[in-house]
């Protein structure tokens, strides 16, 4: 049953969960610009953010101030990933500098036990849902989940901060030369070990802002990040690794793809059609479409 | 003392090989020193030392007579001496402008623009790169980002010793007596340079002293033309067999 509304209607939900696709895509891609290796624990930090704004909601602000435990999940996120990094992650990356290890990537998978662990000792096995004051919303001739559009546009103001820090600031063109010479940055004066804090801290936080807005929408328990990592590599491989541009474009392609492929076809597969995307790019460009054919180291 | 950098009996083992075999070095303020030396004989090891990338396995390294052994190089940057790579590493999706910002915000970290952008315009018109400033840095020839490298070392605040490894290699002689002149201008403005080179003629003509390193130590030290008539380096450099 084809009509011009669906399908309009189709592609605005599409694009709405896309660029919170493209927020997991692009903590990925950027940590693994800066820090050089794969952070497989992205999942639980999203689950962090999630059930920190569950805990600030339910427990300390209430859900008329939703917006504001956004905003601290969103920081806590940030601080326990800048935590983290020099505790865990810095200790694997061995001299000579060039080279950074792999033991870092396996460390990231023991992190992500340990933090799934953590909720379940501590949430138990049980799933919440922190509650948000907002009312249906008409976008378009649409009629949504509030909690899904601000979702929506939490996600894509969060872009645009992401885009003015990194072009803008110097804080950006130091992490930006960092990305393509680690060493040439540190002879140039970078302490490059504080920005690997503050990159994957970034990165992190990105993962915490969409497990803190999407938790009324998915809910949260202990392994509710699982999903959303899946589609953030998903992105990665459509967009090539380390490609900024890759992560934007490759998360709104996968969530309009999943979405028409739903109203469309059938909406019990809807995951089918993004891996049916992954393979079709795989077979035509296996670097991704921003990927470079030769990556460095 | 006027000596801005000391070394002591640096050593570096690769193994069985001592790259760097207790190399005692110094340099007064002002000066700009050349290091000479066959190939393998450990001067970019000992570069390396000094400026951080790689740790010695004894020895001390001094500047301005504080100990900068052994840390990182953003740290010995901040210390006021910094280094540029025999393949020249620049930041190829940055500007060349971006690139020379770099180092400056790096080590200032202040808002001190308008000195940042003042020096950025000097250097640019000196480099003769300014036509190019806005270019992306991977776009530019060989040579130019040598002389982009250059700048970019100078552009942090503070820095009192560049050591510049193998500067002029392979690059046109446009560019390089661009370079030689632009390595002048920063020595008359009281930068101290230790010049590894095997480009004897730039050598000659702008390092008054050179140090001579050999299988991992230094061999002889003084003048170029008085070391050049040392048997022990003649037969470093053109071997035994020609004897």
């Amino acid at each position: 049953m084809y009509s011009t509304e669906l399908l309009i209607q189709t592609l605005i939900s599409g694009v709405m969960i896309g660029v919170l696709y493209a927020l997991m895509a692009l903590g990925i891609t950027f940590i693994y610009s800066i820090v050089r290796m794969i952070n497989w624990a992205m999942g639980e930090f999203y689950m962090l953010g999630s059930y920190i704004q569950y805990v600030a909601v339910a427990y300390v602000l209430g859900r008329n101030y939703w917006w504001l435990a956004i905003l601290i999940s969103t920081a806590g996120t940030f601080l326990i990933g800048y935590l983290l990094e020099p505790l865990l992650i810095k200790p694997m990356h061995v001299r000579p500098m060039e080279r950074r290890d792999d033991y870092a990537t396996v460390v990231t998978i023991a992190l992500l036990l340990m933090l799934r662990s953590l909720a379940v000792a501590i949430g138990g096995p049980y799933q919440y849902r922190p509650e948000t004051n907002l009312p249906i919303m008409w976008v378009g001739p649409l009629p949504m989940e509030g909690a899904r559009v601000m979702a929506s546009v939490f996600a894509l103001f969060a872009l645009a901060l992401f885009y003015v820090v990194i072009s803008k600031t110097w804080i950006g063109l130091a992490l930006r030369a960092m990305a393509q010479n680690r060493v040439a940055a540190q002879t140039s004066g970078v302490d490059v070990f504080r920005f690997d804090a503050i990159a994957f801290a970034i990165g992190v936080a990105l993962a915490g802002l969409a497990g803190a807005l999407l938790a009324p929408l998915f809910l949260v328990y202990p392994t509710n990040g699982a999903v959303t990592t899946v589609k953030g590599f998903e992105i990665i491989v459509i967009g090539g690794l380390g490609s900024i541009p890759g992560a934007l474009i490759g998360g709104v392609l996968l969530g309009v793809v999943e979405s028409l492929g739903a109203a469309f076809i059938s909406s019990p597969y809807q995951n089918a059609y993004g891996f049916a995307l992954v393979l079709l790019i795989l077979l035509v460009r296996p670097y991704g479409l921003f990927g470079e054919r030769g990556r460095e180291a | 003392m006027s000596n801005v950098l000391t070394t002591a009996g640096l050593t570096k083992r690769y193994g069985g090989l001592m790259a760097n075999d207790g190399v005692a070095i110094a340099l007064t303020a002002g000066e700009i020193r050349g290091l000479i030396g066959p190939n393998g004989a450990g001067k970019t090891t000992f570069v390396n030392l000094v400026t951080g990338i790689e740790r010695p396995d004894g020895g001390q390294v001094l500047l301005n007579g504080s100990a900068i052994t052994g840390l990182g190089p953003h740290r010995i940057a901040a210390h006021g001496l910094v280094r540029s790579f025999q393949v020249a590493r620049v930041f190829g999706n940055l500007t060349v402008r971006e690139n020379l910002m770099v180092p400056y915000f790096a080590s200032a970290r202040t808002s001190g623009t308008a000195e940042a952008v003042a020096r950025i315009g000097e250097l640019l018109r000196l480099s003769t790169l300014e036509p190019l400033a806005d270019d992306l840095a991977k776009s530019l020839s060989g040579g130019q980002r040598m002389l982009l490298q250059a700048c970019a070392g100078f552009m942090i605040p503070g820095v009192k010793v560049h050591v510049l490894d193998e500067p002029f290699a392979g690059i046109n002689p446009v560019v390089k007596d661009t370079l030689i002149e632009l390595i002048l201008k920063e020595n008359r403005a009281g930068a101290t340079f230790l010049i590894v080179s095997h480009e004897m003629a730039v050598i000659r003509r702008i390092c008054p002293r050179v140090t001579v390193m050999i299988a991992g130590k230094v061999a002889a030290e003084g003048p170029l033309e008085e070391i050049a008539r040392r048997e022990d380096v003649v037969t470093a450099y053109l071997g035994r067999s020609l004897q």
